[in-house]
Formats: C-alpha cells, sequence, structure tokens
C-alpha cells in the first residue's frame, strides 16, 4: 500500500488526501494515518507552515496575512523510494 | 506475515483465573467498559518505573476471576512512545490469556492497524466493535459476521454507554480462555522476497533474542527499524553477529514500506468487506464539492469564477460607498482651506486629507474584500484555491515547496519572498524569490479594486479580474521561460490536506477582516501619511504650484516614457510613489488630481487606463520588498536583476497593452 502511495506519488503533481484515498480505492482517514507514518519513518516531512515565514516578516505589523495549511514534502528518502527500482 | 498467538498455555497455574488486557485507542470507549466490567474491584496505580497511570480490576463470571489490565490507549504498537511500549511490553512479558481490542466503530478504518499489530504478539485477541449506536446514527453499516469471518477472530459488536454487548463479551471471553471458540486470525501478508529476508533474520537472531521476546515479531521489528528492539538485540548480541544482522536490514531498509503497507492493504480489505459508508453526510459533501472545485480544469474555471464574483461583489456595494465618503472628504478639504491661506493649510487640505484621506476613503472596499476572502478562507474553500493554483504552477515546473511562498505573496510580498527560505534548492529559492512580486498582493489588488471603476465603471471587474490573471501568466511564463533556463529537473511532490467545507463563523472572519483592515489603517497612518507630505511637499514647493514644482520637473523628464503609453506624468510620478507603498498611487493622484473619481477619466483614454493598471500590477515591489530581496539572495546584482526584470515586464506589458487595446478603438 505504501509502495502504491508512493508510486501515485511520483508523478510529482500536487495531491489531496482525497485524491489519494480516491486513487488507492481507501477510506480517506486511511489515507491520513498512512502520511503519518511515512512522516514517521522519515519517507514525508511536514512542510514548515506558512506563518513561519511572517513570523520573521518585518511588515508584520501592518500585514494581516496569516494562512493556515497543512502540506507534507517528500524527503530525501521518500525521492529515492519514489524512483522507479528505488 | 504470521499470527503469533499461543493457545497451547493459556495460565496453566490456575483454572479458575485468567488474565486479560484491554486494548485500544484513545476516544474508542475503553475506560468505560473497563469500569463496567470491574465495578468497584479496581486497582489505580503506576506502571512499574513509569508516570503513566495503570488501571487494573478484578471481575467474576461462571466462576472465574478475571484479572483485566487497561492498557494505555495507543494508535499503534511501535515504540513511539512510553505508552505503546508500555502496552506491547506488557502483552509480551505478561502473556494474558486474552487481549480485547476496542476499536471505535464509527471510525473502523482507524483503529484497524493497532489490531494488526496485537495479532502478531503472543496472546489471543477479541475484537470489540464499540460504539455500535454512533456508527448506525451515522448511517455506517458493519457486518460483525463478515468481519469475524474475514478477521478469523471473535468479533462482539457492543455500545458500552448503553450496556449493550456485555453478555455477548463475557461469553465470548469465557469461551476463548477455555479454547471452546476457534480462533485463526488472517494477518497481513509481506512480500515474498521479505519473507526470505525475515526467514533469514530469523535464523541469525533466534539464539540471541531474549526470553519471552517472540523470535519471529523481533525479527519482524527489527525489519521495519523498530528502535528499541534494535537496541535491545544490539545490546545483547556480540558485535560478530550483529554485524551481518545490521547490514542486512541495511540493505532492506525500505522493507517497513511493504511490512507496514501490507498492513493498510489488509486495513482497506476489512473495510471493504464489512463497512457500507453512507453516500450523503458532511464528508460526503466535501467530496462531491470538491470533485468539481478541486478538479484541473473546471476547479480552474471555478476559481476564476469565485475571483470574478470577489471582485464583483467588493464593486458593486463598495464603490458607491467609496463615492460618498469621496465627497464627503472634497467638503472636509473645502472646509479646511477655508481656514487661511499658507503651504500649512494647502499641505492639510491636499497633502494629508488629499493623500492619505483618499487612500482611507477606499475602507468600505477593502473591508468588503477582505470579507469575502475570509468567508472563503473559513468555508475551507482558500485551500481548494490554493491546491489549484499549484496545478497551475506545475505547468513552469514550481511546486512543492515553492509554491507555499508564493501563496502567502496574495497576502504581502515581503513574507513570499522571506518564506523561500524553505526552499532548499538555492536555485528553485532564487527563482521562487525573483518571482515573488509578480504575485499579486492585497495592496496592489486594493489599487486595482480603487481606479479600475473611475476608468471602466461596470465592466472594473472584469478588468481587475483579467489583471489579476494577467499577473498569474506573467508569472507562469517568466517561471516556464526562467525554469528551461536557471533550473532543470527538480520536482517535488507534495500533499496536502484539504479541510472540510463547513459553515463559516461570523465572528472568525469579523476578526480577518478588522486584522487586514488595522493593518491597513497603520500603514496609512505611517508609510503612506509621510509619503503624502513629501509628495505633496514636492508639488507644492518651490512656488506653490504644480506646475513649476519640482515633482513636475522629475515629471517632465519621464514624459517621454509616458507618451509611447498615452500617460501624462502625473502618472508615472505616481508609480514612482508606489515604489515606497502601492497604496501611494491613489495617494500621489489623489494629491495632483483632487477628487480623482471624476477628473482621472478625463485625464487619459481607456486603453491608457488600461495600459496604466497593467503597469501598476507588473511594477517593482514596494521597497519593502526589495530590501527581503536583497537580504534573502544575499546579493545586489540579482536583487537588481530581479528589479530590471519586472521593470521591463511591467513597461513592456503595459505597452503592449495600450497599443492592442488603442487597435481596439479603446
Amino acid at each position: 500500500m505504501f509502495r502504491d502511495l508512493l508510486a501515485v506519488l511520483a508523478d510529482g503533481e500536487a495531491h489531496t488526501q482525497a485524491s489519494l484515498a480516491a486513487r488507492l480505492d481507501v477510506p480517506p482517514a486511511l489515507v491520513e494515518q498512512m502520511v503519518a507514518q511515512l512522516v514517521e519513518a522519515g519517507y514525508l516531512e511536514a512542510a514548515p507552515q506558512c506563518h513561519d515565514a511572517c513570523a520573521r516578516c518585518p511588515m508584520r505589523a501592518v500585514c494581516g496575512v496569516e494562512r493556515k495549511l497543512r502540506l507534507w514534502v517528500l524527503t530525501e528518502k521518500g525521492r529515492r523510494a519514489v524512483k522507479p527500482g528505488g | 506475515m504470521h499470527c503469533a498467538a499461543d493457545r497451547s498455555s493459556p495460565n496453566p497455574h490456575d483454572p479458575t483465573a485468567a488474565t486479560v488486557a484491554l486494548a485500544g485507542q484513545p476516544n474508542v470507549g475503553k475506560s468505560t467498559l473497563f469500569n463496567r466490567l470491574t465495578g468497584l474491584n479496581q486497582h489505580v496505580g503506576n506502571w512499574p518505573g513509569k508516570t503513566v497511570e495503570q488501571k487494573s480490576g478484578t471481575l467474576v463470571y461462571n466462576g472465574r476471576t478475571y484479572t483485566l489490565i487497561d492498557l494505555p490507549g495507543t494508535y499503534s504498537l511501535t515504540a513511539n512512545s512510553e505508552e505503546e511500549r508500555i502496552a506491547r511490553d506488557f502483552v509480551i512479558k505478561a502473556r494474558p490469556d486474552v487481549v480485547i481490542a476496542v476499536v471505535d466503530a464509527a471510525i473502523l478504518e482507524r483503529s484497524l492497524y493497532l489490531l494488526a499489530e496485537l495479532l502478531l504478539l503472543p496472546s489471543p485477541v477479541i475484537l470489540v466493535l464499540n460504539m455500535m449506536d454512533v456508527a448506525a446514527q451515522e448511517g455506517i453499516q458493519i457486518e460483525p459476521k463478515v468481519l469475524e469471518a474475514a478477521l478469523g477472530l471473535p468479533v462482539v459488536p457492543m455500545s458500552a454507554t448503553h450496556n449493550r454487548g456485555y453478555a455477548e463479551l463475557l461469553e465470548t471471553l469465557e469461551g476463548m480462555v477455555e479454547g471452546r471458540i476457534p480462533y485463526n486470525p488472517r494477518c497481513p501478508t509481506i512480500l515474498p522476497q521479505h519473507e526470505a529476508v525475515l526467514a533469514r533474520l530469523v535464523d541469525m537472531v533466534a539464539q540471541w533474542v531474549p526470553d519471552p521476546y517472540p523470535v519471529e515479531w523481533v525479527a519482524l521489528k527489527l525489519l521495519e527499524g523498530d528502535e528499541e528492539i534494535s537496541a535491545m538485540m544490539r545490546d545483547v548480541m556480540p558485535p560478530e553477529a550483529w554485524e551481518p544482522v545490521r547490514d542486512l536490514l541495511h540493505r532492506h531498509e525500505d522493507a517497513i514500506l511493504d511490512i507496514a503497507g501490507a498492513r493498510y492493504a489488509w486495513i482497506a480489505r476489512m473495510i471493504r468487506a464489512a463497512v457500507v459508508r453512507p453516500r450523503v453526510g458532511p464528508m460526503g459533501l466535501t467530496s462531491r464539492l470538491d470533485r468539481v472545485l478541486t478538479h484541473p480544469v473546471a476547479g480552474l474555471i471555478a476559481l476564476l469564477g469565485v475571483l470574478g464574483l470577489v471582485f464583483w461583489l467588493t464593486y458593486t456595494v463598495g464603490t458607491p460607498i467609496q463615492g460618498w465618503l469621496s465627497d464627503l472628504l472634497d467638503m472636509l478639504a473645502t472646509q479646511v482651506q477655508g481656514l487661511g491661506h499658507g503651504w500649512v493649510v494647502d499641505m492639510l487640505a491636499d497633502g494629508i486629507i488629499g493623500g492619505v484621506g483618499m487612500v482611507v476613503t477606499f475602507l468600505p472596499i477593502l473591508v468588503l474584500f477582505f470579507a469575502v476572502l475570509g468567508f472563503l478562507e473559513d468555508t475551507g474553500y482558500m485551500a481548494r484555491a490554493a491546491y489549484v493554483t499549484d496545478r497551475f504552477m506545475h505547468l513552469m515546473g514550481l511546486h512543492g515547496k515553492s509554491f507555499l511562498p508564493l501563496l502567502l505573496g496574495f497576502g504581502c510580498n515581503v513574507p513570499a519572498v522571506l518564506g523561500a527560505r524553505i526552499v532548499e534548492s538555492r536555485r528553485a529559492r532564487l527563482l521562487t524569490i525573483l518571482l515573488s512580486p509578480l504575485v499579486p498582493c492585497t495592496a496592489r489588488m486594493a489599487v486595482v479594486s480603487v481606479l479600475a471603476p473611475f476608468f471602466f465603471g461596470p465592466l472594473a471587474g472584469w478588468i481587475a479580474w483579467g489583471l489579476v490573471g494577467l499577473n498569474l501568466v506573467t508569472l507562469a511564463v517568466l517561471g516556464w521561460l526562467l525554469h528551461r533556463l536557471i533550473l532543470r529537473g527538480e520536482q517535488a511532490v507534495f500533499i496536502m490536506e484539504l479541510p472540510l467545507y463547513h459553515l463559516p463563523n461570523l465572528r472568525t472572519i469579523g476578526l480577518y477582516v478588522w486584522q487586514n483592515v488595522l493593518a491597513f489603517l497603520r500603514k496609512a497612518g505611517t508609510v503612506i501619511l509621510v509619503a503624502s507630505v513629501i509628495i505633496w511637499g514636492l508639488s507644492y514647493f518651490p512656488h506653490g504650484e504644480i506646475a513649476t514644482s519640482y515633482l513636475a520637473q522629475v515629471g517632465r523628464a519621464l514624459a517621454p516614457v509616458g507618451r509611447w503609453m498615452g500617460l501624462p506624468w502625473p502618472f508615472l510620478v505616481a508609480l514612482l510613489t508606489s515604489f515606497v507603498a502601492k497604496e501611494n498611487t491613489i495617494a500621489t493622484l489623489g494629491i495632483l488630481y483632487g477628487d480623482i473619481a471624476r477628473v482621472l477619466p478625463h485625464e487619459i483614454s481607456p486603453a491608457a487606463a488600461l495600459g496604466f493598471l497593467v503597469v501598476q500590477m507588473l511594477f517593482i515591489p514596494c521597497v519593502a520588498t526589495v530590501a527581503a530581496m536583497k537580504q534573502e539572495t544575499g546579493s545586489w546584482w540579482w536583487t537588481a536583476a530581479g528589479v530590471a526584470l519586472l521593470l521591463l515586464v511591467s513597461l513592456g506589458a503595459g505597452l503592449a497593452v495600450y497599443r492592442v487595446a488603442l487597435l481596439f478603438g479603446g
């Protein structure tokens, strides 16, 4: 199942948990758990949150932007595993 | 993979006693079940040497005393937390006669991973499907008999809080302890190549595995990369025996993908066999909406539609209010001018009221704009917009981490540039920084929101919509070109969490509007105020009139550029002052022309106005963004190159749009 998930990710596009669930024909909650476990095993990592950038911004006082979006990206280990035959 | 349950010695010491462990995730009703089963016969303490609470109790049924141990709530048994280590150590070392795995029937798919891991341990397992009533309320149908057949172990449907299923559970428990109930669990299987590796590992470690750990389980955990078990075996094995094991594990470090992956495949099979989910409900609504809103083509069209709606709403409601405020401001300026003569009065009337005041009259438009954006954000749509935009950015090879900072750019370009730091590759980071200013920030959108209706009346919504689109297309084209030039073959994939759609909360939207408006007012009171006074000063001195002012002298020097684009010099000066803060364009035009709503449409042609707005949207970013670009690239050269590129692109695009618009008779 993890290999199938990584194979879908190998297309290089953005995915949502729902679209991955549909592609793998599993409940979305299962994708959520798999993502968490892939993070634990070092194949995926949570991307820094958007507002991390805002924390350093000198314009912070005059800016109302703060968007919360959870995002995961492949790690080096994940990229190796995604490669065909890798 | 083999299920390891060993029923050969169910508590040989005493046939009238049995030990039972209760396992399960937090919040599945495990404590309720435990309390109901044990009543007052409970003992609460700590697990030996740990700070985690241990609850145990007894229950007598048909003459047998059952000792119940409530294991800590865990999601798996992978040694990630102390609770997980306690739970698995207990089952391995104390070998309870039965483990009762309690799961929430309404979210069965979340609970089965723990079951898959429990089945690897030596004790036989009973599955309790708790909260059947909740599942039924949510329209989820579960077939306990089908699940029982598929899993090969006893399944007891229950509703612990409603007192349902206890008799069946106790009967099953007794049957299991006495060995009357068949128990042939079907565990997740692993790939044949890993079977061979596992067999080799078993051979290599068998003589070293300390009692009472099951050898095969230890071998499997080693293959999974379990840190605690790896450390344990490294300690007990002599180095010459451990070395080859370590090498073997290193060669198969991705085995976890297959081992844990097989468990998920197993869970998916069980769910497909025994669970029927309703097609409607909040989940159903979200997936139905997402089928359209996150579709590669339909989603993009929907996004354009939503964006159009945002501008349309903003203009239809906001522009008339702005008009009234502007009239009010005129009256105020006239009053002030009536107070006397001299540069102080002129500065107040023309510089401050005409500049900052003019900017502030746009507050209603901004309030609306942010209210609509806040609404979209709070319903969960913005996450979809981001997802759809990413597909678009994919075309130019810019995705993954670059996308995050660019997304931030819609608020303000400065955090977009700073956010580029999260992109590891230097080239991708540079590209992200160079492209960030092309993301239309709220300040630029505000300027367009204000100016477009003066020139284009009812068409303003379409024009603003087109301008935002032009920025994104320019970003994509430029990104694609730069990608070919400086950044090749990099790619990153990512997964995004899309929240469920939900009804927006007025308070949240209010807060969003308030924060943004406050930010805008702070800017008006500082940067824009100072700039307005300076612009006014330059337009007033040395002779007290614009035509002979310092600003006019600068403007006239720029006039040739303006002539190509059909723009008089004040427009070019307005563009220049936007370098300090984008809203200064409005303030400057306000100072130089007075009542811009009435005057501007007569000053330039619609074609020139369109060209001007194009330049305004693509122009070099504000000074704060440029400073951030310098800081992040660490190079004046790249900062200058970025600014030059944007200058070239904006003037080029503005000129092209002006000329084309002229052809169409603008």
